[in-house]
């Protein structure tokens, strides 16, 4: 077993997941065999690269980290799917994968309404060990989702992305934007970001 | 060139040094002036302690990663296919099968197609569906409509052999199945004809109690009659509301 940064858990070695994603690509596509195999190998590797960036963005997004590690999953799972690498996969990932969120957040948001509504919008977390750091911790959280909710979706994103440690290349990408107007835009997200976390907080430590 | 006679890069290229993400085409001339341009190495600086803080910030929502694994990929796709080619499989299956149906004349889905796509009068009558197999060992093959207030059935071809059985019963549907044999059955206005070139050997009829009128012929000969609460027929009921005739006996 291989032992990977923290969280990404593998349950077989490299080799043998790069056997694997031989082997099933050879079963979807057997008519050429060689270009599926090393688009299975291709695949495994990007998995291996980009599966956290793409959990931390969506799970930053999202607030909901089974969530996000669904969505990133199976936007990896449409890759495999589509049988080829795009031009820009990292780029092409966060497409669909945001694409995902905004189905299920559509799908789930009236029911997740109802269920803040009964329970008087106490969060449902799992006690922790020092209530107060707890507290603190949760409050600390509030007010950077407050912040970043300030912020229009576009400028989020791509503040996300950034510090999910996508390049301004697949920033463009993800976004539909030109690669030289990425800068304005995260220039211009991490003021607004910064004012409205001290204007509720106070200039962070 | 002095510095100071350089044009300044702009704020949202400084951000970019600060993140490691110069443009590459003037990446040597950006490096070259802020070497050069204390202001704006300065201020380079200052964006990478704000960018610094921002990252803290974003941290504070970080959760730890649920297990993920690339294989769990992998397994999904191979499910997914094998799924997909068992439900080709069975399509396929059925398709045979219907075809193969289609294709015997003596299988009810052939005399199916027969009656409703070939028999012109069919296609003037309203859809008879096919009714109940009944309980006999061999194959039976019928029809079964809501029963208008008379309606006649009329064997086509004369038959030198075969009984049929009439019941008279109280639903709203009346029923007609044969057992051996080969026959059709067209829907016409106001009768049922069986098209008997290939006589069958028994007949069931199931007509309703409510029915105002009706009649069984084979060819031109009235086999068995009910006229209101009145029955003809060549021999008395068997049993209660059970005739067994002969195809060949008449009422008159």
């Amino acid at each position: 077993m291989t032992n990977s940064p923290a969280g990404i858990v593998l349950s077989i070695s490299d080799s043998e997941a790069l056997q694997e994603s031989l082997q099933f690509g050879g079963l979807e596509h057997s008519t050429s065999s060689n270009a599926n195999d090393s688009f299975g190998a291709a695949l495994a590797q990007l998995y291996h690269e980009r599966f956290r960036s793409l959990f931390r963005y969506l799970d930053r997004l999202s607030g909901d980290a089974q969530l996000a590690a669904d969505v990133a999953q199976e936007a990896f799972f449409r890759l495999f799917q589509r049988g080829s690498m795009p031009d820009e996969p990292a780029a092409w990932l966060v497409t669909v994968a945001s694409n995902l969120l905004r189905d299920d957040r559509r799908r789930v948001g009236r029911r997740l309404r109802l269920l803040e509504a009964a329970s008087g919008g106490v969060p449902t977390a799992s006690p922790a060990a020092d209530p107060a750091a707890a507290a603190d911790r949760e409050e600390r959280r509030a007010l950077v989702r407050a912040a970043l909710v300030r912020l229009g979706e576009r400028d989020r994103e791509a503040l996300l992305l950034r510090h999910a440690g996508y390049s301004y290349r697949e920033i463009a990408g993800a976004l539909g934007l030109a690669e030289a107007s990425v800068g304005t835009i995260l220039l211009r997200a991490g003021a607004l970001f910064r004012s409205a976390y001290e204007e509720m907080h106070g200039a962070p430590d | 060139m002095h510095p100071t006679e350089m044009t300044h890069p702009s704020e949202a290229t400084l951000l970019a040094v600060a993140q490691g993400q110069p443009p590459v085409e003037d990446a040597v001339q950006i490096l070259t002036h802020l070497r050069a341009c204390e202001p704006c190495e300065v201020r380079v600086f200052e964006l990478i302690r704000q960018e610094r803080e921002i990252a803290a910030l974003l941290a504070e929502l970080d959760h730890p990663m649920p297990a993920r694994s690339v294989t769990e990929i992998f397994r999904k796709g191979r499910a997914r296919e094998v799924r997909r080619g068992i439900l080709a499989a069975g399509i396929a299956t059925l398709c045979a099968v219907g075809a193969a149906a289609a294709a015997l004349p003596a299988s009810p889905v052939h005399q199916w197609i027969r009656r409703r796509l070939l028999s012109p009068e069919a296609r003037q009558a309203p859809a008879p569906r096919p009714a109940r197999p009944a309980a006999a060992p061999d194959a039976a093959a019928g029809i079964s409509l809501p029963a208008p207030m008379t309606l006649a059935v009329v064997l086509r071809q004369p038959q030198t052999s075969g009984v049929v059985d009439i019941t008279l019963v109280d639903g709203g549907e009346i029923t007609l199945r044969s057992r051996g044999g080969s026959v059709a059955y067209g829907l016409e206005t106001g009768r049922i004809v069986v098209e008997n070139r290939l006589p069958a050997l028994e007949y069931d009829v199931e007509v309703p109690v409510g029915m105002e009128r009706f009649t069984l012929r084979v060819n031109d000969r009235i086999v068995f009659e009910k006229d209101g609460d009145q029955v003809r027929a060549a021999r008395p009921a068997d049993r209660a509301r059970h005739y067994r005739l002969s195809l060949h006996e008449q009422t008159r």
